[in-house]
C-alpha cells in the first residue's frame, strides 16, 4: 500500500514517514501544497495525508484541484485545526476522513487501514480466502489456523490482491502501489516475493495471468 | 407589555385628550345652561314687572274704619306673553299673589300648591328674587305695599334641551376620543416602528453571528444616528472577535503542532524494541518540540500581560549602548553561520527603562535581521539621542517586506513567507512582542523596507518614558500607529 504525506512541519513529517513504513507502508513525502498536488496526480497512492495550513498551497486548493482532476485517492486530512465549519468545510470538499492533531499514531493507523479497506469495497478488515485468513487490523495470516510469517513485502503483496479478489492487477499497478520514490531495484523483485508467497501459502495461491498481471481467485 | 414605550405615550395621550373632550365639553354646557337659565329668568322678571304693574289694588280710602273687603286684585297675564311663554299647559307661565295680609290670588294656570316665599330681611321690589321649584323656575318679585308676586313657568322644555346637548356632548366626546385614539395609535406606531425593527435586528445578533447589520435608509429620522452608532459598534465588536478567534485558532494551532511531534514521536519510540541512537534521536525531537512550546507560551504569556497592561518594568538607567553591544555578542554565532556582518554605530546614551526588556526587543529585531538576511550580508545597527527621544534603527539587507504586508507584519502569528519561517523557525510573535513592550515603554517601533534591499527596524523611546496604552486585544495594528 502506498501513501503520500503532506505536511510542512519537518519533525511531524519524518515521524509520519517512519511510523507508517513501519506498518509496511510504501510512503512519499511533500513539505508543501504544489510538490504533494503534483505528486498525488502523478502517482496511484491508496491514500492521502494532508496538512491544511500549508505553504505555498493551502490543503484545501490541493483537494479540490486533485478532485477535479477525477482522482478518487482516499484522503484524509490531518490538521490543527479542530473547528466545527473546517472539519464539514474539508469533507465537503472531497476528503474521506479528517483526524485533528494531536492524535495517537495508533488511531491514525486504523483510520488509514478502514479507508484503503472502503476505497476498495471491503467493510470488514477480516478477509477469508480458502483456508487463508488476512486479519488486516493486526497484519497477521493464518493458514489453516497456523500462523504464517510474511515479511512486511510479501503481506503488502497478498493484502493488495487480496482487497481486489478475483480482480487482474497488472505488475505496473503492484509496482506504483507497493514502491515508493525511495526503494532500491533490488526490493522490486516481484517474481521472487511472488513465489515466496506461494511457498508460505499454498502454490494455487497467487495464480499469474501472462502478460498482464496476478489475481487471487 | 403594558409598560412598553407604546402604551405609555398611547396613556398619556388618551389622558390628555379625555381631559381636552371632558373640560371642553363641560364648559360650554356650563356656559350654555347659565346663558338658557339668564334668558328665563329675564323674561320672568320682565313678565313680572308687567304683571305687577297691571295688578293695582283698588283704592281704600284713609279714615275708613268700616271694614271694607278689599276687592279682588285683577291678575292678568298680557297676550304677547302668554304667546311667548307658548300655550301649552306645561309650559305656560302663571302668576300667585300674596298680598300682606297673606290672600292669595292666583292666575288661570297657576297651580294650588305654589308654595308663599319666605320673607327676607331686605326686601327690594326693583331686584327680584329667583327660586327653582322641581321644573318650576320662579321669580320672587316683593311689593311695595308688601306681599309678593310670584311668577313662573315650566323649564321642562329648556332641561329637554340640556339632555339633549349633554348626549350630543358625550357623543361627540366619545367620538373625538376614538378617533383621536386610533390616530394616536397610528402615529405611535409609525415613530415606534424603526426601534421595532432595530431591536428584533440586535435581537438576531449573537456572538456567532455578528455579520447582521440594522437597516440605515429605513431611519432617516432621529434613529438613524442610533442606528448608525450601533453600526458602527457591531463592526468593531465584530472585527474584535474576528481577531480573537484568527488569534485563538492560530495559537492553538502553533501549541498543537509541537504537541503533535511531542506524542506522535513517543508513540513511535515505544511501539518497538529501538537501539539508543533511535532513543537519542527521539528525545532530541521531544525536546526541541518542547523548547518551542515553551517559547510560544512565554511569548503568548507576555503578550497578555502587555494586553492587560499588567506588564512589569523594572525601570532603572542603563547605558543603551552597551546593552545593544552585549545583544550582538549573544547573537553573533548566528551571523557567524549565515557569514552576515554586524556594524554597530552606538552613540554614548543613557535611558532609564526595563534593560530586560529592552534587550528582548533588540535581540528580535537583531536575529530576525540575521535570519531573514541574504548569506554574507550585513546588518547595521544605528543608536542615537535626540531631544528627549532615543532612536534605535536596525537594517538588514535580506530579502525585504513587500509593502502590503508591511502593516501585518506586527500581527501575532503573521508570516511573510510561511514556507521560509517553517525553515527558520521561530513562534510567529517576536514582532508582536516587540510591539507590546515598545508600546509599554511609550515607544513607538515602525518599518520600512524596499523588496530585494531589505528592511529597517525603527525604534523610538521617549527620554521619560509613559507607557502607551495598551491596544485591545488581540493587537492587529500596524506598524507606525
Amino acid at each position: 500500500m502506498r501513501v503520500l504525506v503532506v505536511e510542512d512541519e519537518p519533525d511531524l513529517r519524518r515521524l509520519l514517514e517512519q511510523a507508517l513504513r513501519e506498518e509496511s507502508y510504501a510512503v512519499d513525502v511533500a513539505a508543501d501544497g504544489k510538490t504533494g498536488l503534483y505528486k498525488a496526480v502523478t502517482w496511484d497512492y491508496d491514500a492521502l495525508i494532508l496538512d491544511l495550513m500549508l505553504p505555498g498551497m493551502s490543503g484545501w486548493d490541493v483537494l479540490s484541484r486533485l478532485r477535479a482532476t477525477k482522482k478518487d485517492v482516499p484522503v484524509m486530512i490531518l490538521t490543527a485545526r479542530d473547528g466545527l465549519a473546517d472539519r464539514v468545510r474539508g469533507l465537503d470538499t472531497g476528503a474521506d476522513d479528517y483526524l485533528v492533531k494531536p492524535f495517537a499514531l495508533a488511531e491514525l493507523h486504523a483510520r488509514l487501514r478502514a479507508l484503503i479497506r472502503r476505497s476498495a469495497g471491503q467493510a470488514s478488515s477480516r478477509l477469508e480466502i480458502g483456508d487463508v485468513l488476512i486479519d488486516a487490523a493486526s497484519r497477521a495470516v493464518t493458514r489453516a489456523g497456523e500462523p504464517v510469517h510474511l515479511t512486511a513485502r510479501e503481506y503488502s503483496l497478498v493484502e493488495m490482491l487480496a482487497l481486489r479478489r478475483s480482480q487482474v492487477v497488472t505488475r505496473t499497478e503492484l509496482y506504483s502501489h507497493l514502491f515508493d520514490e525511495e526503494d532500491d531495484s533490488f526490493s522490486n523483485l516481484l517474481d521472487v516475493h511472488v513465489s515466496n508467497i506461494r511457498k508460505k501459502l499454498g502454490k494455487d495461491f497467487i495464480q499469474t495471468r501472462r502478460g498482464y498481471g496476478y489475481v487471487i481467485e | 407589555m403594558f409598560r412598553s414605550i407604546r402604551w405609555n405615550l398611547l396613556g398619556w395621550y388618551a389622558a390628555i385628550l379625555l381631559g381636552v373632550v371632558a373640560g371642553f365639553g363641560s364648559t360650554l354646557y356650563q356656559r350654555l345652561q347659565t346663558l338658557r337659565y339668564q334668558r328665563v329668568d329675564a323674561e320672568l322678571a320682565g313678565a313680572a314687572q308687567l304683571i305687577a304693574q297691571r295688578t293695582r289694588p283698588p283704592h281704600r280710602p284713609r279714615g275708613h274704619s268700616t271694614p271694607h273687603p278689599e276687592p279682588e286684585p285683577q291678575i292678568s297675564i298680557p297676550e304677547s306673553l302668554l304667546q311667548r311663554f307658548g300655550a301649552d299647559e306645561n309650559e305656560a307661565a302663571y302668576a300667585v299673589l300674596w298680598l300682606r295680609d297673606g290672600t292669595r290670588y292666583s292666575s288661570a294656570q297657576a297651580p294650588e300648591d305654589v308654595p308663599a316665599p319666605q320673607p327676607v330681611k331686605r326686601e327690594d321690589p326693583d331686584r327680584p328674587r329667583f327660586r327653582v321649584r322641581g321644573e318650576m323656575r320662579e321669580v320672587i318679585l316683593p311689593r311695595r305695599s308688601g306681599g309678593y308676586l310670584v311668577v313662573g313657568r315650566n323649564t321642562s322644555f329648556e332641561e329637554e334641551q340640556t339632555h339633549r346637548l349633554v348626549w350630543i356632548l358625550v357623543g361627540t366626546g366619545l367620538g373625538v376620543l376614538i378617533v383621536g385614539l386610533a390616530g394616536g395609535w397610528t402615529l405611535v406606531e409609525r415613530a415606534l416602528r424603526p426601534i421595532a425593527v432595530m431591536s428584533s435586528t440586535a435581537e438576531a445578533i449573537s456572538a456567532s453571528n455578528l455579520s447582521q447589520r440594522i437597516d440605515v435608509a429605513g431611519t432617516e429620522s432621529e434613529l438613524g444616528p442610533l442606528a448608525r452608532i450601533l453600526n458602527n459598534m457591531l463592526d468593531r465588536l465584530e472585527d474584535a472577535f474576528e481577531q480573537q478567534k484568527r488569534f485563538t485558532a492560530d495559537a492553538s494551532h502553533e501549541l498543537r503542532t509541537p504537541l503533535t511531534v511531542i506524542s506522535s514521536q513517543v508513540e513511535l519510540a515505544l511501539a518497538r524494541e529501538r537501539t539508543g541512537a533511535e532513543y537519542r534521536q527521539a528525545l532530541a525531537t521531544c525536546a526541541g518540540a518542547a523548547k518551542r512550546m515553551r517559547a510560544l507560551v512565554n511569548g503568548l504569556l507576555t503578550l497578555a500581560r502587555a494586553d492587560a497592561g499588567m506588564l512589569q518594568l523594572d525601570r532603572a538607567p542603563f547605558d543603551v549602548g552597551t546593552c545593544v553591544e552585549e545583544c550582538a555578542q549573544m547573537l553573533h554565532p548566528l551571523a557567524e553561520e549565515r557569514a552576515v556582518t554586524i556594524d554597530l554605530d552606538l552613540a554614548d546614551v543613557e535611558w532609564t527603562g526595563d534593560v530586560e526588556r529592552f534587550a528582548q526587543v533588540v535581540t528580535n529585531l537583531l536575529s530576525n535581521a540575521i535570519r531573514y538576511n541574504r548569506d554574507g550580508g550585513r546588518v547595521r545597527v544605528t543608536l542615537s539621542a535626540t531631544d528627549g527621544e532615543v532612536v534605535l534603527a536596525v537594517a538588514d539587507t535580506g530579502i525585504g517586506i513587500p509593502e502590503v504586508e508591511i502593516g501585518s507584519i506586527f500581527k501575532r502569528f503573521y508570516r511573510v513567507d510561511k514556507a521560509r519561517s517553517r525553515e527558520i523557525g521561530g513562534t510567529g510573535l517576536g514582532l508582536a512582542i516587540c510591539q507590546s513592550l515598545v508600546f509599554a515603554h511609550g515607544g513607538t517601533i515602525e518599518c520600512s523596507s524596499a523588496l530585494g534591499l531589505g528592511s529597517t527596524f525603527t525604534v523610538r523611546l521617549p527620554a521619560t518614558a509613559a507607557p502607551r496604552t495598551p491596544a485591545p486585544l488581540p493587537l492587529a495594528v500596524g506598524a507606525g500607529r
